[in-house]
């Protein structure tokens, strides 16, 4: 009989000793490392689906100073070559035709850039830290090319406010949120003037932000002496302006306030997400497409419609939104704002051009509702 | 009606503490337009203070549609009935 959906634990205690073959070490508490240059794994037959995606959560033995390559087979078909990086999951689409119902489906990892092992062999160094694989049917369409959306004719005649409201920031830096103070929006949003980092990022959406109002983990810092106090979080490694400066508040009573206001806005965030009111962006340090869809895989995880913005800088397409698959979309930006100049670097016609395209997409697909 | 009438009043003393300015007078029309400070970051702290005072909760879609002070006594007083 064939599974219709797959998850390999390979944590001790997990289920991958069904599926290990050749190339692997005993479970450890959290995860299993792969060792050599060649993995292999057995999965079991899966029911029929035009397509499948597959979602791996591994971390390289390498530190990030090295890239380390994963090229990934199939039953013999090329899936792609991977660039694992830590605590980012990576998903990679794989085509119904090749996958088996009948027999066991056999998944070859080849590893490259693998550090020697302390004996001098190659063969047997650490090649990644395996915490889970999922295999399961993928029923978001997807565009090979994507499919860029047309442009609006008009965007005087929309209402800035309302449109680039309907937007929020997955953190990284704060450009999303000034963008939409200079359009005159005040969205509430918990990473909206938020840094986090990608692998934080993802540790977070896992665990719904809990705990992110937690008093022991949460300080002030002064940017420089008497100057604007930033709010640190280091559960999810969290770094946000509270537009506050040194000499102007009370630490404690700021600090008070400020977890109260994390604890609500995560709350916030939660049900955005949830009920599927907001377009989340990210701008582009997912660095690959298969990050983008692992991103992608995690909000959907709150709402199968989550629909996710990446917002890269490509001056030939600025401007520009392209579809990669259902929700799932990439903006184009001529340049990213001057972390040490914004607002005045903002690309403020490309944001603009990019928010009113997709909103327009969404209006017309009845995807608008509160900000209709 | 009533009810309407006191919730602006207690909605008055409830900004003047977080506004710290007893100047402060509110009516139905107030925006963030209106009073200096009424940014996001501020926004968050009234809706906080409102829960806390009344026991209520908001949804993020009613947040959003709170864009005046009338809009808060009428978000109230249905939560309230």
């Amino acid at each position: 009989m064939s599974a219709t959906s797959l998850v390999v634990d390979f944590a001790q205690g997990g289920n991958s000793d069904a599926f290990a073959r050749e190339g692997w070490r005993g479970g450890e508490p959290r995860h299993r490392w792969s060792i050599g240059e060649r993995n292999l794994l057995a999965l079991p037959p899966m029911a029929r689906s035009r397509q499948f995606a597959l979602m791996l959560d591994c971390d390289p033995a390498q530190p990030p100073s090295v890239t380390q390559q994963l090229a990934l087979e199939l039953n013999g078909v090329s899936l792609g070559v991977l660039q694992p990086r830590r605590g980012v999951p990576q998903q990679v689409v794989v085509p119904g035709d090749i996958v088996s119902d009948a027999q066991d489906n056999l998944l070859v990892c080849l590893n490259a850039n693998l550090a020697a092992s302390a004996g001098g062999e190659q063969s047997r160094a650490l090649a990644l830290a395996w915490r889970r694989l999922e295999l399961s049917p993928d029923d978001a369409t997807l565009f090979d090319p994507p499919e860029t959306l047309p442009e609006p004719e008009n965007i005087a005649a929309l209402t800035v406010q309302t449109i680039v409201s309907l937007y929020q920031s997955l953190g990284q830096n704060c450009e999303l949120g000034l963008f939409q103070r200079r359009c005159g929006a005040e969205p509430l949003g918990l990473l909206r003037f938020s840094s986090i980092f990608p692998d934080r990022l993802v540790q977070a959406l896992r665990n719904r932000f809990a705990g992110v109002d937690a008093a022991a983990e949460f300080s002030l810092v002064a940017s420089r002496p008497g100057g604007e106090l930033m709010g640190r979080q280091a559960r999810y490694g969290l770094s946000y302006h509270t537009f506050k400066n040194e000499n102007e508040v009370e630490i404690e009573v700021l600090k008070a306030r400020e977890l109260q206001r994390l604890g609500y806005l995560a709350r916030l965030f939660n049900e955005q997400l949830e009920n599927d009111e907001k377009i989340f962006v990210r701008r582009g340090d997912f660095e690959s497409v298969g990050e983008f869809r692992a991103l992608h895989h995690l909000l959907r995880a709150f709402n199968p419609q989550a629909r996710l913005l990446l917002v890269q800088s490509a001056p030939e397409r600025a401007g520009q939104v392209e579809r990669l698959g259902s929700n799932l979309y990439r903006g184009y930006l001529s340049s990213f704002a001057d972390p040490a100049r914004v607002p005045s670097t903002l690309s403020v016609e490309d944001w603009l051009k990019v928010c009113a395209t997709l909103y327009l997409d969404q209006k017309e697909r009845g995807r608008i509702e509160l900000a209709g | 009606m009533a009810g309407q009438a006191k919730i602006l009043t207690e909605l008055t003393d409830l900004f003047r503490e977080i506004f710290v300015d007893d100047e402060i007078v509110l009516s139905e029309e107030t925006t963030a337009a209106d009073l200096p400070g009424w940014d996001s970051m501020k926004h968050i702290e009234i809706i906080i203070a409102i829960e806390q005072k009344y026991s209520v909760r908001f949804s993020s879609r009613q947040v959003e549609g709170l864009r005046s002070v009338g809009d808060l006594v009428a978000a109230i007083d249905q939560k309230l009935s």
